[in-house]
């Protein structure tokens, strides 16, 4: 198995992994960097449920950057750079197979 | 028997004259929103094509008048900072505070401004207290722009008793409340053409509110 192979295996593994991290975080638009904590309780004077609300630092990773300047603080960053390394492993491929014929 | 009847009616009649359209309550009723009887909020929601977000603001303050007699004559007025809304993303909410959206430096606060209730229905009352629902109407005012709004409210008023006691004194009251506003109403452009795209041309706010009277 040639270099650009594993390569191209190892940027596929971390495509994956990434886009699973997205999926967990809720398919987030913009990466966030707070969640918000709620909690339900019961409220036995009103007679309803009530929710506790809180902010907490969280980083939830999204498809687009929440800084224009951090490009790779998103998903989208990694999906361009792997399928433009994933051409370019491809082309050496090609381009060694033929050489080798 | 005869004069059992006449009392019986004279009991009821008197009862019906003085109960008012919050029961026993008399006169008007001060209620100001207060962190022990439960966390006010303002829940904000943006409906766009291309995203949809959510945010909230938990320093809510403010006070309104129950009018027991003529609930119709309530007035009030919630205001919050502009500053204490978040929607989890830091980058947006400083777009948010900027000058473009609410210019927060210029105007720090958001207020809604109750004159009046209209359409008001009980729905429930008993010993423990009274639900009724009604529309607030009153005057938005955002980004330095005064607009007339209309809210929809459901008012829960517990009247005091040795349970509400231990939360805070006095009458406890709890207000659900739902409107929108649409933001070029109030100036609100931003920049480009995000609204409509990315930011949603009206904004619905879900607010609660909890407060206690004053004696």
């Amino acid at each position: 198995m040639t270099g650009w192979r594993i390569l191209q295996i190892c940027l596929f593994i971390v495509t994956l992994s990434l886009t699973g991290l997205w999926v967990k975080d809720g398919f987030q638009v913009f990466t966030k960097d707070k969640s918000e904590k709620i909690t339900i309780q019961q409220d036995e004077i009103f007679g309803t449920t009530i929710e506790k609300r809180e902010w907490v630092e969280d980083f939830q990773f999204g498809l687009l950057p929440d800084d224009p300047l951090q490009p790779y603080r998103s998903l989208s960053f990694y999906l361009v750079v792997t399928i433009f390394a994933l051409a370019i492993a491809q082309r050496n491929i090609s381009k060694s197979s033929k050489a080798s014929l | 028997m005869k004069s059992l009847i006449v009392l019986y009616a004279f009991i009821f009649t008197t009862l019906n004259v003085y109960a008012t359209q919050l029961g026993n309550v008399k006169g008007k009723k001060l209620v100001t929103l207060n962190k022990a009887v439960g966390s006010s909020i303002v829940k904000f929601y943006s409906n766009s094509p291309f995203e949809k977000f959510e945010g909230n603001s938990q320093s809510l303050q403010g006070s309104f008048t129950l009018v027991a007699d003529q609930l119709e004559q309530s007035t009030g007025q919630i205001s919050f900072p502009v500053n204490s809304m978040k929607t989890g993303l830091s980058k947006r909410d400083d777009h948010m505070y900027g000058k473009d959206w609410l210019d927060s430096k210029t105007y720090p606060m958001i207020t809604f401004d109750v004159k009046k209730f209209t359409g008001i229905a009980i729905k429930k009352a008993d010993i423990a207290g009274i639900e009724f629902s009604a529309i607030a109407e009153g005057l938005c005012t955002l980004k330095g722009v005064a607009k007339s709004a209309k809210a929809k409210i459901y008012v829960k008023y517990v009247f005091e008793s040795e349970t509400t006691k231990k939360r805070a004194e006095g009458d406890l009251v709890m207000v659900d409340a739902d409107f929108s506003v649409s933001l070029k109403d109030f100036n609100v452009l931003g920049k480009s053409d995000i609204i409509g795209s990315k930011v949603g041309e009206n904004i619905d706010l879900d607010i609660k509110l909890f407060g206690n009277s004053s004696h």
